[in-house]
């Protein structure tokens, strides 16, 4: 055993050069390997989490939803008792596990310029945060009574028939029932959406002004879907807030599983293929290495070494090759996610914890197969050929 | 003398030389299968991202405030402005026709049923829509050609909202007496398929079977929906719609010419402006809709369009990184197996400066069978690496890749690069020692 090893260390150290670039491939090849089980384990939750850019993925309604309806001409008939969801209640749902945020809305129908016109309160913060495509120009609103108009509606709202359109700095008559209030635009809000055509006010402003405190009538939710299944959230959801219906936005659901199995796949499949031309590399230079040392092998059996012995010897060299190389590349990869993360992802990336023997094991498998023909091709060798110098 | 030389070894050492081919082979066809992937790899996530629905909203210019709650229509204002249904054929007619996925138009009425008030929207299921022949069809900046032949197509809900669940039956689009309803409202109303409902509007009324629930999660569960014309009948129209969404393929800006990124297109000379005219991007579709379809408001839906480009960029860099590190491993694996088919000929390097060779001709001797080698491997590796693209694209997007034609000289050129790289090394290490030890196979 003493023998083998010296063999063994003698030989890597005169085919240092050599080795490295195997090791190097390896190390290229696991860095991959490692790179994607360190993105927090699996791509697939950065990746959903870029995903959540698209917005909510779950509503929150009450049972039986209703309208309020400040002028009153539209009936919807008997408008039951959970009409609105308690804000308190949705103190729990931050809790509830894959839940990155919410947004609550509640909306009224009010005379805007004596024109009726929809003012959504909003959870400005939260909107902020979430809905990423909400285009403001101007500021977000800070004190109460400003407001963000809907491109839309500040060009419907224009002072005359044909004058300029509503600008941040104008105020804007808001009537709601008796009431009537006078709101300054301070931002127009673009978002290709429904909300081109709203008036959009701090939540607060909308619950004192509708004498509903406390109250909101939809809350969006938008969940990861990369380590629970949407549904399960769905679920516990429900369970947490009875009088509401808790509904999976399809839109929002299926797209991303679809986008994000594609991308795992896509992502997974080029590893595979990195991890082939490492493959590839380790056994081209075992080869070399077999090629090289014909003669030394061909002594080595003339002495009575058994095929088994030489056997052990190379894929010991393929081993050391594989964890040289795995652990490297399980260095470079920790790299390369981190660069990712921040690149790509703006995250940071802690390593996994079995980033590190996912990576060797991988690494080690790999060098095994690759060592396999040429350890074939130096057991072949004829002891009495090869000392002739043939 | 060397095409002697060359035509030898390709003769005598068949097999082995078949082996190292072989090796440049794999390693350039993973190149040119990734670099072909990668260069595509917006295009085709693009495509993907289309499940999320559309990204374009036109709407008629002008017009009342929409008053809408959570997506439904409460009251209907004053005064209707519509577009013309028939005017959207002409959309594609524009440059960017192919990229146009589809679009649906939408009418909605606010219709009194058992005593409630439920909007009943009329749109297109699959529709087929004929482009006649001679159409007027832009084919470049200030250029149009006439279509020469008559093209159908088809376009409507079922292609641009694909997570649209639908139990029982599509409304047919020339069905005026069906309809779907959303599964929220059927629920809520106790209606289930095959009945029968009345949705009146002012002193117009019409009977309507229930085909289909359609459940989505979002708004559409609380609308009945019809085909077009059978809202346009409810609100006494012969013609238009208040709304289309519109599904096109769009790319980030950055892949816009660099001197035209966040130039505002007004300020642009006549041939920067014609350049970004024929860019895929979200600005110059938007600006080819609204000269098609005059008089409308035409904007990208932000939620969706925002977040696609956000994301295609994110997914593009991540291919660079990915493939950058792949070619990386493919350039070793040639590497070393150029290494190991010069190394197992350095007996006859020592033989060649036996006799009297000087070592500029033998390096010359090999380099160029290295060449040789590289060009064949790589074009071999073209080849089958187009085969590799494929193969991935299936799996991973369902359609078949087309890889850019600039991948075949980056991957000769490659394959070329490292074949010559990794025979220099070996080679003027041999030429460097005396030949009685190369021969001695030392």
């Amino acid at each position: 055993m003493r023998f083998a090893w010296r063999i063994l260390s003698g030989s890597l150290r005169h085919q240092r050069a050599r080795l490295s670039i195997a090791a190097l491939a390896m190390a290229l090849g696991s860095a991959l390997v490692s790179g994607l089980l360190n993105l927090s384990g699996d791509i697939g939750g950065q990746v959903g989490r870029e995903l959540r850019a698209y917005g909510a993925n779950l509503a929150i309604r009450p049972r039986e939803p209703s309208l309020r309806v400040g002028s009153g001409e539209l009936d919807f008939g008997a408008v039951s008792a959970a009409a609105t969801i308690r804000e308190s209640d949705l103190e729990s749902v931050k809790r509830v596990d894959g839940v990155v945020g919410f947004v609550p809305y509640l909306y009224a129908v009010v005379e805007a310029e004596g024109r009726p016109a929809v003012l959504a309160g909003v959870d400005l913060m939260a909107a902020r945060a979430l809905n990423a495509w909400w285009q403001v120009e101007g500021r977000w609103p800070e004190a109460e009574d400003e407001i963000l108009i809907g491109v839309r509606a500040a060009a419907a709202l224009r002072s005359g028939p044909n004058g300029p359109s509503l600008e941040p700095g104008e105020a804007v008559a808001v009537g709601y029932g008796n009431e009537a209030r006078r709101m300054r635009v301070v931002g127009l809000l673009e978002t290709g959406g429904a909300e081109d055509d709203q008036l959009v006010a701090d939540l607060p402003t909308v619950q004192s002004f509708t004498h509903q405190p406390g109250q909101v009538g939809l809350v969006m939710v938008s969940a990861l879907t990369s380590d629970r299944p949407l549904e399960a959230v769905a679920r516990e959801l429900q369970t947490l807030l009875p009088d509401t219906e808790v509904r999976t936005l399809a839109q929002f659901a299926q797209a991303e599983a679809t986008v994000l199995n594609k991308v795992r796949l896509l992502i997974g499949l080029v590893a595979a293929l990195v991890l082939m031309a490492g493959a590839l590399t380790v056994a081209g230079t075992l080869n070399t290495i077999v090629i090289e040392r014909r003669a030394e092998i061909g002594l080595m059996k003339a002495l009575g070494a058994a095929d088994r012995r030489v056997a052990g010897l190379f894929l010991a060299e393929a081993l050391s090759v594989g964890a040289v190389g795995g652990m490297v590349g399980y260095l470079a990869g920790l790299a390369l996610a981190v660069a990712i993360g921040q690149k790509v992802f703006e995250a940071t990336i802690t390593p996994a914890v079995w980033g590190l023997p996912g990576t060797l094991l991988v690494g080690l498998a790999v060098t095994l197969v690759a060592g396999l023909f040429p350890v074939r091709r130096a057991m072949s060798i004829d002891p009495a050929r090869t000392l002739r110098g043939e | 003398m060397l095409l002697r030389l060359l035509k030898d070894t390709l003769r005598q050492r068949t097999r082995r030389l078949l082996v190292t081919v072989l090796a440049v082979t794999t390693g350039a066809s993973l190149a040119a299968a990734l670099l072909g992937i990668s260069l595509d790899i917006t295009g085709q996530m693009g495509r993907e991202l289309r499940a999320y629905g559309a990204n374009i909203l036109a709407s008629p210019a002008g017009g009342d405030l929409r008053l809408e709650i959570g997506g439904v229509p409460v009251r209907v204002s004053g005064e209707r402005v519509l577009l013309d249904e028939n005017e959207l054929v002409k959309l594609k007619t524009i440059f960017w026709r192919h990229n146009v996925m589809g679009f649906a138009p939408y009418l909605t009425a606010l219709a009194q049923v058992n005593g409630q008030t439920v909007a009943v929207t009329g749109t297109w299921s699959e529709k087929s829509l004929t482009l006649p022949k001679g159409a007027a069809i832009r084919t470049g900046f200030a250029k149009t050609q006439d279509a020469s032949v008559e093209t159908t197509f088809r376009t409507g809900v079922k292609i641009i909202a694909p997570w649209w669940q639908v139990q029982g039956a599509w409304v047919q689009d020339d069905d005026l007496g069906s309809a779907m309803v959303g599964a929220g409202l059927a629920r809520r109303m106790g209606w289930q398929i095959g009945d029968e409902i009345t949705a009146t509007v002012e002193d117009r009324a019409a009977r309507f079977r229930i085909v289909g629930l359609v459940s989505t999660g979002g708004y559409e569960e609380d609308q009945v929906f019809t085909a077009l014309p059978a809202a346009q009948a409810l609100l006494g129209l012969s013609r238009g719609a208040d709304r289309v969404q519109i599904s096109a393929l769009v790319e980030p800006d950055s892949n816009l010419r660099p001197d035209l990124r966040g130039l505002d297109p007004s300020e642009m000379t006549p041939e920067q402006y014609a350049t970004w005219y024929c860019s895929p991007i979200m600005g110059a579709v938007i600006t080819q809709i609204k000269e098609v379809l005059p008089n409308t408001d035409v904007r990208p839906i932000r939620q969706i369009s925002q977040a696609e480009v956000d994301f295609l960029g994110k997914v593009g860099l991540l291919m660079t990184l990915l493939t950058v590190t792949a070619l990386g491993g493919s350039a070793l694996a040639v590497m070393t197996a150029m290494t190991a088919s010069v190394m197992e000929r350095r007996a006859e390097i020592g033989l060649m400066k036996a006799i009297g060779a000087d070592d500029g001709h033998i390096v010359l001797i090999f380099l160029s069978e290295a060449a040789l080698i590289g060009l064949a491997g790589g074009a071999a590796g073209y080849v089958l690496g187009l085969g590799l693209a494929q193969g991935l694209a299936r799996t991973v997007f369902s359609v078949s890749g087309d890889v850019p034609p600039v991948v075949l000289p980056i991957t000769l050129l490659l394959a070329l690069a490292v074949a010559l790289l990794g025979s220099a090394v070996p080679v003027r290490q041999a030429v460097r020692f005396e030949p009685v030890l190369l021969l001695r196979g030392k």
